[in-house]
């Protein structure tokens, strides 16, 4: 049995709570430093608990101490305070001191302002669900849906017709100074790819941006990475319509999505949360999190979305074990998916990619599958090399790797020179690595708050 | 300059270049002749797209044999997690007066810190100089090994055991610990090795080697010290030097400090009072240079005040009753000249930072409470009474603090008390604790929310419980209160992750 991270509520329970988690949904750092200051019973008055839902009463400055609650299975809260942040940071506070201090949850018995909350919460859940059955049972305005989807294909034709004619502009200008190499430029282009409704083509814009431009190669990148931006383009506008998996390919790097009902592969299993990335850009913070089927030994990627000042609510966290069929979209080399599931601490997996050579294999038939693939997971075990930045595996190749000097200091702390499990990314030139195992603990390398 | 003539295409541009290159490898031949040509952009994009598959694909391993050579495993166990969990807290910058206390419960506790924690701890440490001597034990094997691995942690092995080719081979922090090893067995080969090298060794170095030397200096050190150290370009280790040998009892050094000062005081009776009378010098004497005294005074400061602080500045005070022939309570009672006044107590107060374990600390702190106005040239009033209160064993130095606490205004007691930063020995500290206890009842309280942190730090741990009860009981509590609660309760909360099962 894997070591949970201390700050774990219920241990034997669904769902798990850590700190991590609770560090995540805070909307900003006053309110984790409020909450974190909330989080001790001197602050509380009849704190309770159960599987379902925290409660408690937080002295506040007003006469009547504020009633919060937490939903554990969604981290949903509601707080009779002022405030405007949301989470407040009463729930914070609540959530911190279940985690923290378990043993301060002495209440049992749910006061009638929680019970009643989670029975609203239920019959707005089935309001909306018959809204949703209703909306869904309701003869569709085919003509007004035609008529939108005409537009909004117009629209996306046009950026792409954009995107094309200026990448045939600079390739003939040359791609060694003027526009080619000017992050707003590009960051420009960007902008005008989102009002097309091609939120993908931005972001692969804004990867040129960010990356690409600062990327020491970049002499070779630049073309390179313009070339598959034309090739992808290119083949928007010439796939073949009857390519079920090629067009939702296409769509999903262009940021779009099928109007027919999609038909989703589903694989149930065991999933090990192997990494998560939270960023933010433009108000919106996304997380992504690796996902590896311990029987399947399938990657998954799930992306979760909120826009600033909301938070995301992670389920499941990092280094935990997912139970859960999850659905994965389709495309060329199906990793995208998405589902639900109950999540607990078994062990780290044992079963590894083999090393280097397989994982290079696999590469580079998923890039014959999907050429506008730009990296694949791996979870095994390697070792620093000593001179340059390289990962050696288990039977001693190296790769390149790139990483930042804290991220290399704390990943050269915790190898000390032995082979470690580490999950990453390959994507043709550098391993990048996004989590490793120290002892017992699963360790993030990547930002886990926006 | 790149050589492949696709990518110069790109970069050049197929206004220059309007010809697409051939294939760059015969797999890719016959698509190569699928692209259509007709227009040269579109052509050298695709052509870069298929050059670009074919050049991730076919990345290929690297064979190397120069992997990291592996740290040895630790012999003790990890903290438990959520130890690790506090201890990130703090290295991450919050309650960062705890941090100091976290660390020796780790170090009491025989536990090593796992290694995700090490950048952290290592940084924190390599800011801050005085965590140090907690961190090498904290940070086990892989801290060491990290320490042979990066310069700036280097600091780390200069407490470990090296081997006798160290001073000759070794880098600067192993020839510091080879140094303090030597010292600690045979002070004179130590001595000798300093002796014979210091003319090659570089500024910081010289500084390193005072620093080990400065904390107890032998009698055997004192001809480098006076030969080489005393004249070295760096003021540092020039002062470091003066404290070395200031704090060797009979050092010529010492000797001539207390004789350049015993012609120039004594005591005479007048009426019937006994007055300390001084006799500043009338012109400078090039030799004192020597010595560190500097001839030209600072702006607004006269020339024979000048001279007269510094030399009374490089006398322990411990030095003055046997001087003067009186008891060492009776010294800072006696009358003091008025006309030199000002220079005499600048130099004690001097001497006493600079040598705080040779200032006879309870007498002087007697003094200096009740000293008003404070000079406004001397070193601030609670960094001096610091600086003496901590050159102090723990418990004599909350026995100290009990008996001038009724003499101090709170504020300067609690800010003391701050700053020393840690809880009195069991049955110490009942009348600062007493001062505190007051303080926290009044609104407001007269401390920052900083000094609240620290304030917190100080309140033994048996107490914590009922401290944390009688701040329950107030009907509101100030900012800086709760903030000294809420550290109450971090400090709680972290001791019992020190627990044994």
């Amino acid at each position: 049995m894997m070591d949970s991270p201390s700050g774990l509520l219920f241990d034997e329970v669904q769902p798990v709570l850590t700190t991590d988690q609770i560090t995540a949904l805070a909307p900003d750092a006053s309110s984790l430093k409020a909450g974190r200051d909330l989080g001790t019973p001197r602050k509380w008055q009849g704190v309770g608990g159960d599987p379902e839902v925290l409660w408690g009463l937080a002295m506040g400055s007003g006469k009547d101490p504020y009633q919060t609650r937490v939903s554990l299975s969604d981290f949903a809260s509601k707080c009779s305070c002022p405030s405007r942040k949301f989470p407040c940071k009463h729930a914070i506070g609540l959530m911190f001191m279940a985690a923290m201090t378990p043993v301060a949850l002495t209440e049992t018995e749910r006061p009638p302002w929680v019970s009643e909350w989670l029975e609203s919460r239920t019959a707005r859940d089935q309001k909306a669900a018959v809204r949703a059955e209703e909306k869904t049972s309701k003869p569709v305005d085919e003509k007004a849906a035609a008529k939108r989807r005409v537009q909004r294909e117009g629209r996306v034709n046009e950026g792409v017709a954009l995107l094309q004619q200026t990448l045939l502009d600079l390739t003939r200008e040359g791609l060694a100074a003027g526009a080619a190499r000017d992050g707003t430029a590009w960051e420009n282009l960007a902008r005008r790819m989102i009002d097309a409704q091609a939120p993908g083509l931005a972001g692969a814009l804004r990867h040129i941006a960010d990356r690409i431009l600062r990327d020491s190669q970049v002499d070779t990148e630049l073309p390179f990475e313009l070339g598959r931006l034309y090739f992808l383009l290119q083949a928007t506008i010439s796939a073949d319509p009857h390519d079920e998996s090629t067009r939702a390919e296409l769509l999903a790097q262009i940021g779009g999505r099928l109007s027919e009902p999609i038909t989703y592969e589903s694989i149930d299993d065991q999933w090990f949360v192997a990494s998560r990335q939270v960023e933010e850009r433009d108000r919106l913070i996304t997380s992504s999190t690796w996902l590896l089927g311990r029987k399947s030994q399938r990657w998954a990627k799930v992306l979760r979305f909120a826009p600033v000042p909301q938070t995301i609510a992670e389920p499941w966290p990092l280094g935990s074990t997912v139970r859960a069929a999850l659905k994965f979209q389709p495309g060329l080399y199906p990793m995208r998916a998405t589902g639900e599931g109950t999540s607990d601490w078994s062990p780290i997996p044992e079963r590894q990619e083999q090393g280097f050579e397989n994982l290079l294999e696999r590469f580079a038939s998923a890039l014959a599958t999907n050429p506008f693939l730009r990296a694949l997971p791996f979870f095994m075990p390697l070792r620093l090399g000593e001179l340059s930045k390289l990962l050696i595996d288990t039977t001693g190749v190296s790769l390149p790797w790139i990483a930042n000097a804290d991220q290399a200091l704390r990943v050269e702390c915790i190898c000390g020179g032995d082979l470690t499990p580490m999950c990453g990314e390959w994507d043709g030139r550098h391993l990048r690595l996004l989590s490793i195992r120290d002892g017992d603990a699963w360790i993030p390398l990547t930002s886990q708050q926006p | 300059m790149t050589t492949d003539p696709l990518i110069a295409a790109a970069l050049l541009g197929t206004a220059r270049v309007p010809v697409l290159p051939p294939a760059p490898d015969p797999m890719l031949e016959e698509i190569w002749q699928a692209i259509p040509v007709e227009n040269p952009a579109a052509a050298v994009l695709q052509a870069l797209a298929l050059t670009r598959a074919l050049h991730r694909a076919g990345t290929t391993t690297g064979t190397t044999t120069d992997a990291v050579s592996p740290c040895r495993p630790e012999s003790r166990e990890f903290l438990p997690a959520a130890a690790v969990e506090a201890l990130m807290r703090l290295l991450k910058g919050e309650f960062p007066e705890v941090l100091p206390e976290a660390l020796r419960l780790a170090l009491d506790f025989d536990r090593v810190a796992p290694a995700r924690v090490l950048p952290e701890l290592l940084d924190a440490a390599t800011r801050n100089h005085h965590l140090r001597t907690v961190v090498p034990a904290l940070a086990g094997e892989r801290g060491n090994w990290i320490a042979h691995r990066h310069q700036k942690y280097s600091w780390l092995l200069e407490g470990s055991t090296v081997g006798e080719d160290a001073w000759d081979t070794g880098s600067p922090a192993l020839r510091v610990a080879w140094l303090s090893q030597t010292r600690a067995t045979d002070p004179s080969r130590a001595a000798a090795a300093i002796n014979a090298q210091w003319s090659g060794e570089d500024a910081s170095m010289r500084e390193s080697i005072l620093r080990v030397v400065a904390e107890s200096p032998q009698p055997c050190d004192e001809e480098w010290l006076e030969t080489l150290a005393l004249k070295d370009r760096r003021q540092d280790t020039r002062d470091l030097a003066t404290a070395a040998l200031s704090s060797l009892s009979n050092s010529g050094f010492r000797r001539r400090a207390v004789a350049r000062v015993c012609e120039r005081v004594k005591i005479e009776r007048r009426l019937l009072k006994r007055v300390l009378t001084i006799m500043p010098p009338d012109a400078f004497d090039p030799a004192w240079q020597a010595d560190g005294i500097k001839e030209k005074p600072p702006q607004g400061t006269g020339e024979k005040a000048w001279w007269l602080r510094q030399m009374i500045s490089l006398v322990p005070l411990a030095d003055w009753p046997g001087m003067l022939g009186v008891e060492e309570n009776d010294l800072f009672s006696i009358n003091r000249d008025p006309d030199w006044q000002e220079p005499l107590l600048l130099g004690w107060i001097d001497s006493s930072c600079r040598m705080p374990g040779l200032a006879l600390a309870p007498q002087f702190l007697t003094l200096i409470i009740k000293l008003d106005p404070w000079p406004p040239s001397a070193a601030a009033k609670s960094i001096v009474m610091t600086g003496l209160l901590e050159s102090l064993p723990s418990a004599a130095r909350f026995d100290v603090f009990d008996g001038i606490v009724r003499d101090l205004p709170p504020h300067l007691a609690l800010d003391l008390l701050a700053r020393c930063g840690e809880p009195p020995p069991t049955g110490k500290g009942s009348g600062i604790l007493a001062v505190l206890g007051a303080a926290l009842l009044s609104t407001p309280t007269g401390f920052s929310r900083q000094q609240a942190r620290a304030l917190a730090v100080c309140v033994p741990y048996l107490e914590i419980q009922s401290q944390l009860e009688a701040l329950a009981k107030l009907p509101e509590l100030s900012s800086a209160a709760e903030e000294f609660a809420t550290t109450l309760e971090f400090r709680r909360s972290l001791i019992s992750h020190f627990k044994l099962p």
